[in-house]
């Protein structure tokens, strides 16, 4: 075997080699060839079902939605419709106050007296107006109007009361003739005022009806059923 | 390597949600995907979560992807934040002590990707989630700080932290 002559390296190998030992270099060669990992194979499954999810979502959200957004505006119609009712009857009932003789009534919060109490204190302790806070379309005039004063009347605790209110003449010429018919009810399950107008009885019936009880009775009779 | 595989063609049927190509895509890249969520991670089940998540929105969004000879990079960036995402809770950035900073920097050792592997994932997951995003993604301090809620600095600091705690735990597993 023949004896191959031998090179000397350069002088700064061995430097050369430390620096390839250095732990950044070393680093930088193996960061980018690091081991791979394999995932399981039941992960494309679940890609795929994931993404035919999402495929049907949208299109069933987007009828949802529209229907949502539909049955909202419906709503919001129809609850208009009904409060806007609602306001009319109300304007029908409070827009004008209904004249008895020379006297207007006006709405006043409804309070049940106690056995002991009496109207007369009942009408001195309650407000005589209410004023409303806010105006309505067409707001109402507040007429000052003359405080009633009323005979003290007690109530007794008996179911049917009768109330008779002392005679109050009224002169014929100043009772108008109408076709409005006024009822107050005072009952505690439905209290309210009712006004009915029935068309179909002409002007003629009217003369031959008169409707003014007051002049004909001189005592006005009211009864209380609870 | 995958990049060459993955050709203009693929792409454009894969925008055209194609199932196949889809397919083939996932095949391609399903562990450059899995293997980056594993090792900022460090949980098997988390990073099949974060493989899933990113195969659907990259299904789903890739139509919207403007350079499509960039995709391999935006599937890392994609999976890198969503692994983040679910990392966040658990991220615990320790305090460096002066003591660690002038711990020893001397290396004397030949080590291989199969060690400087184990050594990666044995480092606490603050430190190890810097180190992967910088190092091995090269996201600036800047982003890093940003995706993970911390200052540059902090990051910077992570980073040598965890050189420090790599040279120690390689010289360990040498040893061992």
């Amino acid at each position: 075997m023949k004896k191959l002559p031998e090179y000397s390296p350069k002088a700064s190998a061995w430097e050369d080699l430390l620096k390839k030992v250095s732990f950044e270099r070393q680093l930088g060669n193996h960061l980018p060839t690091l081991p791979q990992f394999a995932p399981q194979d039941a992960v494309w499954e679940k890609i795929t079902a994931e993404l035919d999810r999402k495929k049907v979502v949208p299109i069933w959200l987007r009828w949802s939605a529209a229907a949502a957004v539909i049955a909202i505006l419906l709503f919001s119609l129809i609850s208009k419709f009904r409060t806007d009712d609602k306001f009319q009857d109300q304007e029908l009932l409070s827009e004008k106050p209904i004249e008895v003789g020379n006297s207007s009534l006006e709405a006043v919060p409804f309070e049940t007296p106690t056995s002991t109490e009496t109207v007369a204190a009942n009408a001195e302790n309650a407000p005589l107006k209410f004023y409303p806070e806010e105006k309505s379309k067409r707001s109402i005039e507040i007429i000052a109007a003359p405080k009633m004063t009323l005979p003290d009347l007690e109530l007794s605790q008996s179911k049917n009361l009768s109330l008779k209110i002392p005679e109050r003449i009224v002169p014929e010429a100043q009772v108008q003739k109408t076709l409005h018919q006024v009822r107050i009810s005072w009952s505690k399950i439905k209290p309210g005022l009712q006004v009915k107008t029935p068309f179909s009885r002409t002007e003629s019936e009217l003369q031959q009806k008169p409707q003014a009880s007051a002049t004909q009775n001189s005592l006005i009779t009211l009864e209380i059923n609870n | 390597m995958e990049k060459e595989r993955i050709d203009l063609r693929l792409i454009e049927l894969v925008i055209a949600q194609d199932r196949k190509a889809q397919f083939q895509l996932f095949e391609l890249t399903k562990r450059m995907v899995y293997s980056l969520a594993f090792r900022i991670l460090n949980d098997e089940d988390i990073a099949h979560d974060v493989l899933q998540d990113t195969f659907v929105k990259v299904f789903q969004e890739i139509k919207n992807l403007k350079h499509p000879e960039a995709l391999v990079s935006w599937m890392k960036t994609i999976t890198a934040r969503k692994a983040v995402e679910k990392a966040k809770r658990q991220l615990v950035f320790e305090k460096l002590s002066s003591a660690e900073d002038q711990s020893e920097d001397h290396f004397e050792a030949w080590f291989d990707g199969e060690l400087l592997d184990q050594a990666i994932r044995s480092l606490p997951a603050g430190s190890r989630t810097v180190f992967m995003l910088v190092e091995v993604e090269g996201y600036p301090h800047q982003e890093v700080g940003r995706m993970l809620g911390i200052s540059e600095s902090t990051s910077k600091s992570q980073l040598n932290y965890a050189k420090k705690l790599l040279k120690t735990r390689i010289k360990t597993l040498l040893q061992a």
